[in-house]
């Protein structure tokens, strides 16, 4: 049994400074925002979080000290991760396990960034790659588009569907970077980047903050929360690519990735696919959304493209996938990304997604990808 | 090699699970982790083969022209890595044939490999 099995983790307060196109705003602002923003959300003072994760990918060195200093210098545990997109996750996951540990009984996951800053290992391997693009992400899920465009007869209208549900999601979301409805001719029309792949199936760059709080039973307790509030995070998951070789024939190693990591957390959470209402993932390319999904089990095998046309992924389908917008509409400013998905999955099991609320939604997966390469799933449930 | 004798691309063969490796020169084997005091530089096994292929439009990489066509190459089994093809136009490949390293050095750019479409023999 897995500790977050054993000691159960509570959602208490989300907070959000809307993603948006790189500003002058200084990154303290936005993260503040988010964090001032959960902290009433979970009707919580700062003094009583022990505990402070910070999810950066382009900030730089302690980005978490500089900007919390400015809700009080209480003498709190402050921690920064950076785990490419899945910086927000990987801060997410950290301050769950803490809290599960019980080392601290509340804690802040907060992910900030702003867009330029950012350094790449990739490139400082000191290895010669053969092609410049080989650490570009956008390239890589060109060529996966290609190769599934040919091996299951995926059509660039299939790929256009999953931008014109996330644009259409986005546009009710009032965190989102993009906020106009899309349609098929327009996603289509959108000028070529790579391979099929137009502008408006790509996730654009931005900035902006997520936070979440998150407390133990024991915190949950001795706070006097409100418990109809809190969800609870049933499971977490992390984990990265293995080598072509081990995946079973003809299935591209990401994908294989996303299918264990998730099967992982669900399996950890007690529950199967189905269970899900809805699903948050990492369509930062629209064909991530259609392999992704699939591989999770928000479909038959080979029915990506027939489920998301039936609707059956939309907000009121059987499965809201993206209800946020996604990557796609929603953007994707890097250390935020994750927590972001964690505060849409709360919101909609809370009832509180107004205008774009999944009926009846009582489990959400969270599944983040870093680097094209890395996995962090979460489940989450509404007791 | 002499210093008329053009570079040739060479992979890491492991000494210790017998795995391909990319670039020769590595700090241990992708599979087995043995160090690089066991991959020995070796010549690719056999015809590279282009496995699959897009058009890059955007400009991506600072001082990649753009269209360019990116590939992803089998240089030995179990070993495709992205690589830049020297042609006018994508419709010039074949998915599944036999493609071949060309080093332009300095000319190359930012990499100065290319590969190019294995002519066919003459019958």
């Amino acid at each position: 049994m897995s500790i977050l099995q054993r000691n159960p983790v509570y959602v208490v307060g989300i907070g959000m400074h809307r993603y948006q196109f790189p500003t002058d705003t200084p990154y303290v602002q936005l993260g503040l925002a988010a964090a001032r923003q959960a902290l009433a959300d979970a009707r919580l003072n700062w003094p009583q979080v022990s505990l402070a994760v910070v999810g950066s990918a382009a900030i730089g060195m302690a980005a978490g000290r500089v900007m919390l200093r400015h809700l009080g210098s209480t003498g709190f545990e402050v921690m920064q991760v950076e785990n490419a997109s899945a910086s927000g996750s990987t801060a997410f996951r950290t301050a769950c396990l803490q809290v599960a540990a019980g080392e601290h009984d509340v804690a802040l996951a907060l992910g900030v960034d702003k867009f330029g800053d950012g350094r790449r290992a990739a490139g400082k391997d000191g290895l010669q790659a053969l092609s410049p693009t080989a650490h570009i992400p956008l390239v890589k899920f060109a060529l996966l588009t290609r190769r599934l465009m040919q091996d299951h007869g995926l059509t660039e209208a299939d790929l256009a569907r999953v931008a014109v549900k996330n644009h259409g999601n986005a546009s009710l979301n009032p965190f989102a970077q993009f906020r106009k409805p899309r349609t098929l001719e327009q996603v289509l029309a959108s000028p070529r980047i790579a391979g099929a792949l137009t502008g408006m199936m790509c996730t654009p760059r931005g900035e902006g903050a997520a936070a979440a709080i998150v407390v133990n039973a024991a915190g949950l307790e001795r706070l006097g929360l409100d418990r109809g509030r809190a969800v609870r995070v049933m499971s977490s998951v992390s984990s990265s690519e293995r080598l072509a070789d081990d995946c079973p024939p003809g299935v591209p190693p990401i994908v294989e990735l996303v299918r264990q990591s998730s099967a992982a957390a669900l399996r950890e959470a007690g529950l199967q696919p189905d269970a899900l209402d809805l699903i948050e993932l990492h369509d930062a390319f629209s064909i991530e959304e259609l392999v992704y999904a699939e591989a999770i089990g928000a479909c038959a095998p080979g029915d990506a493209a027939g489920a998301l046309a039936r609707g059956e992924w939309a907000i009121g389908g059987r499965c809201a996938v993206n209800a946020s917008g996604g990557l796609i509409g929603m953007g994707h400013p890097l250390g935020p990304t994750g927590i972001g998905q964690v505060a849409e999955i709360v919101r909609q099991l809370r009832g509180e997604a107004i205008g774009r609320q999944q009926p009846g939604a009582r489990t959400g997966l969270a599944h983040m990808i870093g680097l094209g390469t890395m996995a962090v799933a979460h489940v989450l449930q509404k007791e | 090699m002499s210093p008329t004798e053009p570079p040739r691309l060479l992979l890491g063969h492991c000494q210790a699970c017998g795995t391909w490796n990319f670039p020769a020169i590595s700090w241990g084997c992708r599979s087995c982790g043995a160090g690089s005091e066991s991959l020995l530089a070796k010549p690719l096994p056999g015809p590279a083969i282009l496995r699959n292929a897009v058009t890059v439009h955007a400009e991506l990489a600072p001082g990649l022209p753009v269209p360019c066509v990116v590939g992803e190459i089998e240089l030995a089994p179990g070993v495709i890595e992205e690589a830049l093809l020297q042609v006018a136009d994508e419709s010039e490949l074949k998915l599944g044939t036999a493609v071949e390293p060309l080093h332009l050095g300095e000319a190359g750019g930012t990499s100065p490999w290319r590969f190019v479409p294995v002519k066919e023999l003459a019958a």
